[in-house]
């Protein structure tokens, strides 16, 4: 169980519930981080503790007072050494001067029986590096996870700006009624399943970093309130385990229903040919022409970072991964670059990885190297590409399927598959989170639990998102 | 006035790691226009001992003291004290002070006329008559200029006791004309008093040294400011430098202020920066904890004009443990280069040329690094530099004594670095 503080009143309290049970303060809405403040605004709802300071660490802060904000009132008690009203307004304690936490130690996403997310520090790292981006729909998600570069300057601005650019490019991606006419919007509506999405568009939410931010979609003002804790008791039942067992026959790429694409896009990726052509055959890899353009995008975003802010980032130029996937019923396009991973998990079989590392022990293994000898290399994880200045023309990969069975989409940072490179243990581990938790929000957080137990020696995020089959009929289609 | 205060540091340290250390580099833009926002008074002292009649440093002290005065702003309250046994007031009346005026500075250049070199020397006993004249004026900034040429002639401990109790009122700048005045005492008093010290080995370059000053003196605009650093529980401080421009150990010159936070001076400030080295040693923290070690402001009276944090965070990532930052490495040499001096020297007058090669080579070495050409070149003139790269050199047999004191008084001295990285 992950336990939180309340900001305002320190008192300690379950995650998940709305209102410290103290003093009763909202414990969804920021307080001072609003849409301007850059911190707050990371993937991931605003279920995080120590919303209050956010944004306070910047170095340019307009403050200079070494007194507390006396507009942010109520102080926390120091976690650290205990001491009681203690929390200066830039986040250290004042007797002790340990740092109380961040913002974005501790980040969740609630999608619902749709999606859920999870980023965490972890237990050695002094802050998360780790981002994460989650928008929910009817039986649609766009989701990325980005893990920043921690040999870079800034990597936590480089993950932070990738998830949000990757996101929204998604987000924009799913409104192809906004321009009629547009060639998005042909290939996006080129089936019924699309078109649904379209007509389903004003129920899309949008959970990026902070409550206020959740009216970004135009259309239903309901869909502002995704709370969390909110489960749709019929979704639940097709997650893997729960659903039919004659799913665990079907596995995408096994079955000659399924079109599995693993291939090279350009940075452009939604301008090239290749993807084109397909998509006019398969909603599923239109999509992940889409999150192709959407990594671009977000490559570009990180690129931009070097000459910006502190003069250090010219030197050691902020980098980062990024996976990202979008969900339309059972059609999944997804791409990545670095080693941030997607698995699927259906049945009871292993977990199958979508995604091949960026790094030099696939690599070498790739080029022939005894698997044992290069995962024992120190270089075994050090990435082959990455979004930064110094990343050159990024390549994206991206691939797609559309799900057979009903299946789980799993999004992680190494903090998760670093204590679970066998396949099958990893498949075992998130089927025992999912059946032991009443949502989906519980069993990101059971998943992250269970790497901080197992040392927490990185950041940890993990987002989740269960894949219903497609029927007969939207095959046909 | 508007300040910055910019931290400069590795924050990264590895596990067990306690020292912090961050250069901070505090800039003023001055007042706007350069308008003083207090008043100003300044204080011009000339040694009138006997031995000035020597090389004709009377009358260059005379020249320069007339330049001096020629400098001061309309306004700006002043005085002249003529150094010998005691001390006189040359200009004005006894117990008052000037308003400068085209008026009071031509009745001020005739009074130097009557400057005559006869009698002691008497440190001490100038200080005190300065500070009882600025005593007339609190809050001004306030400015001395003390001449010499010679040793003070004061029984042994009184120029420290007045010292002590004038520490922080006014600021003076030292200079020593001639060879025959001690680097160290003059050393220590501007110490003490937040001012500098220099050689003028010529009598003809003095008027030249005191416009310096004075115009120096008349750029600043801020009389008291202060460094405030605030540490947590079981933390020590274990040193507060300025480092550039030249290198001043302010450590002991703490004032508590309140719990956990003490006040270093700064002295009078214009339109300028200054890099101050400040190292805490702290409580150990585990993988991942991020600590405040010091959070250092820059304050005049109850003002906070500027703040920045010097931050600790332990890692377990050897990559980011071990970055050097430049700053803080460049600032660390240069600290290092005037104490090598300083020791080098030490162990030259005693007879150890053995550690006085040493020293000077380690020095040659630091100072040809650092970029810092201005010492190289001092140095060269007591030692041979056969290598500056490994530090090898040899001491000169004949050294003139105005270079060795050039040397003395200019090693602390230091260089900037690039702000590149």
């Amino acid at each position: 169980m992950i336990v939180l503080d309340c900001a305002a009143c320190a008192d300690e309290r379950a995650a998940g519930a709305a209102f410290c049970e103290a003093c009763g303060r909202d414990l969804n809405s920021t307080v001072e981080g609003g849409p301007a403040d850059p911190v707050a605004e990371i993937g991931g709802s605003a279920t995080s503790g120590g919303a209050g300071h956010g944004g306070r660490l910047e170095a340019d802060d307009p403050d200079p007072g070494g007194e507390p904000d006396p507009s942010s009132g109520r102080r926390r008690a120091c976690p650290h050494c205990g001491a009681t009203r203690a929390v200066g307004a830039d986040g250290y304690c004042e007797e002790c001067g340990m740092l109380a936490g961040r913002p974005r130690d501790h980040i969740e996403a609630d999608g619902g029986a749709v999606a859920a997310a999870v980023s965490d520090r972890g237990r050695r790292h002094h802050r998360n590096e780790d981002a994460m981006w989650l928008a929910v729909g009817e039986a649609a998600a766009d989701v990325v996870v980005c893990d920043g570069v921690s040999a870079s300057y800034d990597p936590d601005a480089a993950s932070e700006i990738a998830a949000r650019t990757a996101g929204e490019l998604l987000a924009a991606a799913q409104h192809p009624s906004d321009e009629p006419g547009d060639e998005d919007t042909l290939r996006l509506g080129a089936d019924d399943e699309t078109t649904r999405l379209q007509a389903g568009a004003d129920t899309t939410t949008v959970l990026p970093g902070d409550a206020e931010a959740t009216t970004v979609l135009p259309g239903d003002p309901d869909a502002t309130t995704v709370l969390p804790g909110r489960v749709d008791p019929d979704a639940t039942a097709v997650l893997p385990g729960r659903g039919d067992p004659d799913a665990t026959a079907v596995l995408p790429g096994g079955d000659a229903e399924t079109t599995v694409v693993i291939a090279d896009a350009e940075s452009h990726g939604t301008g090239d040919s290749g993807v084109r052509e397909k998509a006019q055959t398969s909603p599923a890899v239109a999509i992940a022409g889409v999150v192709a353009a959407a990594i671009a995008g977000a490559a570009e975003a990180v690129v931009s970072l070097a000459h910006t802010g502190d003069p250090r980032r010219a030197a050691s130029n902020p980098a980062c991964t990024i996976v990202a996937a979008a969900v339309r019923g059972p059609h999944v396009g997804f791409g990545w670059v670095g080693d941030s991973r997607i698995y699927w998990i259906d049945g009871d079989g292993p977990a199958e990885q979508l995604t091949e590392d960026d790094s030099w022990a696939t690599h070498m293994i790739a080029l022939g190297a005894d698997p044992i000898e290069a995962m024992d290399d120190p270089r075994a994880h050090a990435i082959t590409a990455w979004l930064g200045a110094d990343a050159g023309p990024i390549m994206p990969r991206v691939g797609a399927f559309t799900a057979t069975a009903d299946g789980l989409l799993v999004l992680c940072s190494d903090g998760l598959w670093n204590y679970l490179p066998d396949p099958a243990a990893f498949g075992a581990t998130v089927r025992e989170a999912v059946e032991g938790s009443a949502t989906l929000l519980e069993a990101a957080r059971a998943l992250v639990k269970f790497a901080n137990t197992a040392g927490g020696a990185d950041n940890i995020t993990v987002a989740l998102v269960p894949v219903l089959a497609s029927t007969a009929a939207d095959i046909e289609n | 006035m508007s300040y910055t205060a910019e931290a400069f540091q590795n924050e990264y340290l590895a596990l067990g790691a306690r020292e912090v250390n961050a250069i901070v580099t505090v800039t003023s833009t001055g007042a706007t226009g350069g308008v003083r926002t207090a008043g100003a008074t300044e204080i011009i002292i000339v040694d009138a001992s006997g031995s000035m009649q020597a090389e004709g440093r009377i009358g260059a002290a005379r020249q320069a003291a007339k330049a001096a005065v020629e400098c001061i702003d309309d306004g700006v309250h002043f005085a002249i004290i003529a150094g010998v046994s005691t001390a006189q007031q040359l200009y004005p009346d006894p117990g008052q002070l000037a308003v400068a005026s085209p008026a009071t500075r031509d009745a001020a250049l005739r009074s130097i006329d009557r400057l005559q070199a006869s009698g002691g020397t008497a440190m001490g006993a100038w200080l005190l008559l300065a500070a009882q004249l600025f005593a007339q004026r609190p809050g001004d900034i306030a400015h001395a200029i003390l001449l010499t040429d010679g040793d003070n002639g004061e029984r042994y401990g009184y120029l420290e006791q007045v010292l002590e109790s004038i520490t922080g009122r006014f600021t003076v700048d030292c200079r020593g004309v001639g060879t025959n005045w001690k680097v160290s005492e003059l050393r220590k008093i501007a110490t003490a008093m937040l001012g500098t010290v220099d050689i003028v080995a010529r009598p003809v370059d003095l008027t030249a040294a005191f416009q310096q000053m004075m115009t120096n003196a008349m750029g600043k605009t801020s009389a008291d400011v202060q460094l405030k650093v605030w540490t947590p529980v079981n933390t020590t401080v274990r040193f507060v430098k300025q480092v550039e421009p030249q290198v001043v150990d302010l450590t002991g010159k703490r004032v508590e202020d309140g719990p956990r936070a003490g006040r270093y001076p700064l002295g009078a400030w214009g339109r300028e920066s200054r890099d101050y080295h400040v190292c805490v040693e702290v409580n150990p923290g585990a993988a991942g904890d991020e600590m405040l070690a010091a959070r250092v402001s820059v304050v005049e009276g109850d003002t906070v004009h500027a703040q920045s944090l010097v931050r600790a965070v332990w890692t377990d990532d050897t990559a980011l443990s071990t970055r050097i930052n430049r700053q803080v490495a460049h600032y660390t040499g240069q600290a290092e280069l005037a104490s090598a001096i300083q020791e080098g020297l030490a162990a030259r007058e005693s007879g150890d040329d053995r550690t006085a090669t040493l020293k000077f080579g380690r020095a040659a070495q630091l100072a040809h690094a650092s970029g810092n050409t201005a010492t190289s070149e001092l140095l060269a003139k007591v030692v041979e530099i056969d290598d500056a790269v490994t530090g090898t050199v040899r001491l000169r047999r004949k050294v003139n004594a105005e270079d060795e004191m050039a040397l003395d008084t200019r090693s602390t001295k230091t260089v900037r670095v690039g702000r590149a990285q």
